[in-house]
């Protein structure tokens, strides 16, 4: 209807009035004075719409473009997704090189200085490793003997002992276990009666009472942990140095934890895409011929929809990964059979009240057939919300991704995803925290930043929302 | 309203009886034999525990016996811990779940609600941008990675609380609070969006040119109707929270009904997935089903159709 009415010429009538309306006064009063005069050329353009007639696209893309936050956590998604695709391309191990002398190095070293240019680099389970100095892992010290009675290591670097006392937090654990032995039976624990407490921290009097717990709490963080002496002298920790093989450090089986966290940005994002992408595809048409009919055959989908969305996930994701076995096609898939309910109940409610509307009615008179009313009308009129529960969808199904991997059910080893590679830091959190910390953070901010450009983006395309 | 009420169980009912079939069909179409694991010394052997779970018995027989053990009440028995019920098992691990659930509930509804109305009565001030980016971080952040943060502050660092377990009150902090972070967040949001939206009415604008104070106006005229969607969303949500999180209880070491649902997945324990399965439902159907009842009684427009 709308291109009939711009091919024809505008009738007489209306391009009086047009004139009339137009905005300056004194133009009008010049024009009305001799209404018979051929127009000047230049007053022809004087109706032209001078800009470019926006589109509803991109009309919602000029205003998120002005919403800053949205854009920025657009910025950090594309750059998140290149950096995903790009990084293991490049990048000199990959997801699954291990070298298990160089396991469960933190992405901060504290190094000892040996000679001139020696350094070395103990690790929370007395391993010496030999470091450059600017934090290059270079390879293991020599181990000579492993003295377990007495609880020393001793390792041989340039001709000269290196030797790796640990016995002093065990003996102050046992000692400990005395300790509390002694409060249970209700008697009070002196500070000059605790051994470790006289020798390595100084800010209690010798009559003081301390309870095992305040003891527990010092041991735990206050106590060193292993002393380094080095050609028969004891050493301190020289500098701290960024690690510069694995720059976030690496995990329990000496795999870079850099690489691995970008590997399981490809798993989680592709989750993330693919199941938005397969619920769009199904929650549209489902909700739209629901909505679009109505009646009987809507109310009996709709009773689908709420049977298949009371049925627990964990439940679909079982039977598939059985049928199909673990890994990411099963995890797409099961997302795929729970997710699109929560789009199609969408969908149909936009529906609903968007078919009795004019325009809807116009395509039927003009014998649209069904299926192109609903792909060509409906469906298009539906894309705001759609559009804005999609990009819901990415990090909720991210977030069921990590879940499942946690759980143990999602890709399996050595793949990565950021799920997985939580689930197995969890095993060693407290000694090292950093194998959780960098998969927590890039996720938590990947997630971060959909919800933000998803609150953006429905801020965009329907301005009436906007509070 | 009698009409509507009744209509509604008898669809709830249905929903269950759907949800049993389609859970019951589902275990069995699954290839293999929950017993294939084992190591069975003869046929005979074999048979004899086919007979006593019923498997020698052709399907729909199976079928009408376990709905009429359901009905009954009887989840029948576990095919892993053999002898023991499954109502048993579940009767042993939700109790953990109820009370998380019930804890965390209370805080989601009364910390949520009550900071969606200083956000909305706020609005755009400092206080407002602080409980939104509070609740931004509260929806973002993995519950999985709060908890083992909660774990490595609150225990390893400061001591406080107990690193596993729920033996000591403590240990219920945790959890409780890790359980509601998402869904206090979430309630936050809708709550100060409904608010915001109920104060651009017109009955509002009455209410105050009335000479009413603002105190009467807010409490009495926008958060009654201000918390209708909070009420629709809580339904499902206490379902969902007390039917307990695995992720939350292994990380807090809780031998709560998540962990056990996920332990009878990876152990293919069909009568305990089945079981728990319908528990949940039940479960969900009938909160589901209160807050439709409830629904209509607070909001007087909702017609019974």
């Amino acid at each position: 209807m709308a291109k009939l009415h711009q091919t024809k010429t505008p009738p007489i009538q209306e391009q009086v009035l047009q004139a009339q309306a137009s905005p300056s006064a004194s133009e009008s009063a010049e024009y009305m004075s001799n209404p018979w005069d051929f127009l000047d050329e230049s007053r022809k353009d004087a109706e032209e719409i001078s800009r470019k007639s926006l589109t509803y696209a991109q009309d919602c893309w000029f205003r998120l473009r002005r919403n800053k936050t949205s854009m920025l956590a657009l910025c950090v998604i594309a750059l998140m997704v290149l950096s995903a695709i790009f990084i293991p391309l490049f990048w000199g191990y990959s997801y699954e090189d291990q070298n298990l002398n160089f396991a469960n190095i933190p992405p901060k070293l504290d190094i000892y200085q040996l000679d001139e240019d020696t350094y070395v680099y103990i690790t929370k389970e007395y391993k010496a490793v030999l470091v450059s100095e600017k934090g290059d892992l270079l390879e293991m010290a020599q181990l000579v003997n492993d003295d377990k009675t007495n609880r020393i290591y001793r390792y041989e670097v340039g001709g000269k002992p290196l030797v790796i006392d640990y016995s002093i937090y065990f003996n102050a654990r046992k000692e400990m276990q005395q300790l509390e032995a002694l409060e249970r039976k209700g008697k009070d624990i002196l500070a000059g009666q605790v051994r470790f407490l006289q020798k390595y921290e100084h800010s209690w009097e010798k009559d003081d009472v301390v309870s095992a717990h305040e003891l527990e709490l010092i041991m735990e963080n206050k106590l060193t942990r292993f002393e380094v002496s080095y050609d028969s002298q004891v050493i301190t920790a020289h500098k701290t140095v960024s690690n510069h093989t694995y720059i976030w450090g690496s995990d329990s089986l000496g795999r870079d934890i850099f690489i691995r966290v970008m590997y399981g940005a490809r798993m989680s994002l592709l989750v993330g895409f693919m199941a938005a992408l397969i619920n769009f595809v199904i929650g549209v048409f489902y909700g739209g011929i629901a909505g679009y009919f109505g009646g009987r055959l809507d109310n009996v989908m709709m009773r689908v929809v709420d049977i298949v969305s009371s049925i627990p996930m964990m439940l679909y994701v079982i039977l598939i990964m059985v049928v199909l076995g673990p890994g990411l096609q099963s995890i797409i898939l099961a997302m795929s059979v729970t997710y699109w309910v929560d789009m199609a109940r969408i969908v149909r409610a936009q529906v609903l009240s968007l078919r009795e509307q004019e325009f809807v009615m116009a395509a039927q008179l003009l014998g649209a057939s069904t299926k192109r009313i609903l792909i060509k009308h409906l469906i298009p009129n539906v894309m705001g919300p759609v559009m804005v529960s999609m990009s819901m969808q990415i990090p909720s199904a991210m977030f069921t991704e990590a879940f499942l991997s946690f759980i143990g059910l999602g890709v399996s080893a050595p793949q990565a995803s950021w799920g997985t590679l939580c689930n197995d830091a969890l095993m060693g959190l407290s000694s090292y925290p950093y194998q959780m910390f960098y998969p927590a953070l890039v996720m938590s901010i990947t997630i971060l930043a959909f919800n933000l450009f998803s609150d953006g983006l429905r801020d965009a395309l329907d301005p009436k929302l906007r509070k | 309203m009698a009409k509507y009420i009744i209509k509604r169980i008898l669809y709830s009912i249905l929903t269950i009886w759907c949800i049993i079939t389609i859970t019951f069909f589902l275990m069995k179409i699954i290839p293999g034999d929950p017993f294939a694991a084992e190591k069975l010394p003869n046929a005979a052997v074999k048979a004899a525990i086919s007979k006593q779970y019923g498997f020698d018995q052709p399907l729909y027989i199976q079928y009408v016996k376990y709905l009429g053990n359901f009905v009954r009440g009887d989840f029948g028995i576990s095919y892993q811990k053999a002898g023991v019920t499954v109502n048993k098992i579940i009767g042993d691990g939700f109790p953990y779940s109820l009370t998380i659930g019930i804890w965390a509930s209370c805080l989601v509804v009364i910390v949520g609600v009550s900071m969606g109305i200083v956000s909305a009565l706020r609005q755009n001030k400092i206080a407002d941008r602080l409980i939104m980016v509070m609740s931004t971080l509260g929806s973002t952040i993995p519950s999985f990675v709060l908890a083992t943060g909660f774990l490595y502050l609150f225990s390893k660092t400061l001591g406080i609380v107990p690193a596993f377990g729920v033996d000591e009150a403590a240990g219920y902090i945790g959890p409780v609070l890790v359980i509601g972070a998402f869904s206090t967040a979430f309630i936050t949001r809708l709550t100060r969006t409904s608010i915001l939206e109920v104060l651009q009415q017109d009955y509002i604008r009455t209410a105050r040119s009335k000479g009413l104070s603002e105190f009467r106006v807010i409490v009495k005229h926008a958060l009654r109707n201000a918390l209708l969607p909070v009420v629709t969303y809580v339904g499902p949500m206490i379902a969902s929270i007390v039917t307990g999180s695995f992720v939350i209880e292994k990380v807090f070491g809780i031998p709560g009904i998540g962990k056990l649902f996920t332990e009878s997945i990876i152990n293919r324990d069909y009568t305990m997935i089945m079981g728990i399965t319908t528990f949940f439902a039940v479960f969900l159907v009938i909160t589901v089903l209160v807050v439709d009842v409830a629904y209509v009684l607070i909001d007087p427009r909702i017609k019974y159709e």
